[in-house]
């Protein structure tokens, strides 16, 4: 009888030396939180810069979509700083 | 980057905590340890986890922790824990976001802002432990 191969959890140390290993790239990283920003755009057919001026901070901010789209907007730009330093962004700011 | 030296230290840790809560309490699918150590070095970008994993035939657990540090001390300063069922719809959710201070009986929460909101969105208190959330999922698992 064939025996079903159970998946091993792996160490610490083994979990610490793939996460920190830089295999992930800052690019890989913002493109798939761009990807998941652009899927709430279309399902609510509102930019994210304007849902984030006018949901978050409000109570229509606690609905699973909407909270999560407001972490996932806050994670972009945070990912965006740590590729390219503020002071480059911020020539782009209106 | 978001975190640099100790603070990078604390994220893994916390990450790394989710792993053994995930592993500890269902059978997951192989995917899943080749893919956290990913979303876990992703944190280190952009200061928050996202983890989404199938945890039985019709359910799936998506979570969202997005870390601040308070006198060098990692916190999830927001955080969206969801069970959601193969439909699409949230079997279970819990945040902290600070819009509710008592539960749907009119009772005070007892861990505000913490709380959960069941099937039908009504709220209940909730200590903010991810670990509690997991074990109402795992309860729900095993009823199906």
């Amino acid at each position: 009888m064939a025996t079903r191969k159970t998946p091993q959890r792996m160490t610490k140390k083994a979990f610490v030396k793939m996460a920190s290993n830089g295999t992930l790239s800052a690019d890989r990283a913002i493109g798939t939180m761009v990807d998941e920003l652009q899927r709430y755009e279309r399902k609510y057919g509102m930019r994210s810069e304007v849902f984030y001026a006018l949901i978050p901070g409000t109570p229509a901010e606690d609905q699973p979509d909407f909270l999560n789209w407001a972490i996932c907007y806050r994670s972009y730009f945070r990912a965006l700083q740590s590729k390219f330093p503020l002071k480059e962004l911020s020539r782009y700011a209106i | 980057m978001p975190f640099e030296g100790r603070q990078r230290a604390a994220a893994l840790d916390r990450c790394w905590s989710i792993y053994l809560s995930l592993t500890r309490a269902f059978t997951l699918p192989e995917d899943f340890h080749i893919e956290f150590p990913n979303a876990a070095e992703s944190v280190l970008f952009s200061g928050a986890l996202h983890v989404t994993v199938p945890i039985g035939s019709d359910l799936t657990l998506s979570l969202r922790e997005e870390y601040a540090f308070d006198r060098q001390r990692l916190a999830a300063s927001r955080y969206s824990y969801n069970l959601i069922d193969a439909t699409g719809n949230n079997v279970l959710r819990a945040d902290n976001l600070p819009f509710h201070r008592t539960d749907y009986r009119r009772r005070l929460l007892s861990h505000p802002p913490h709380h959960l909101h069941d099937e039908r969105d009504r709220v209940h208190s909730f200590s903010g432990n991810l670990d509690d959330f997991i074990a109402r999922a795992k309860t729900i698992l095993s009823s199906r």
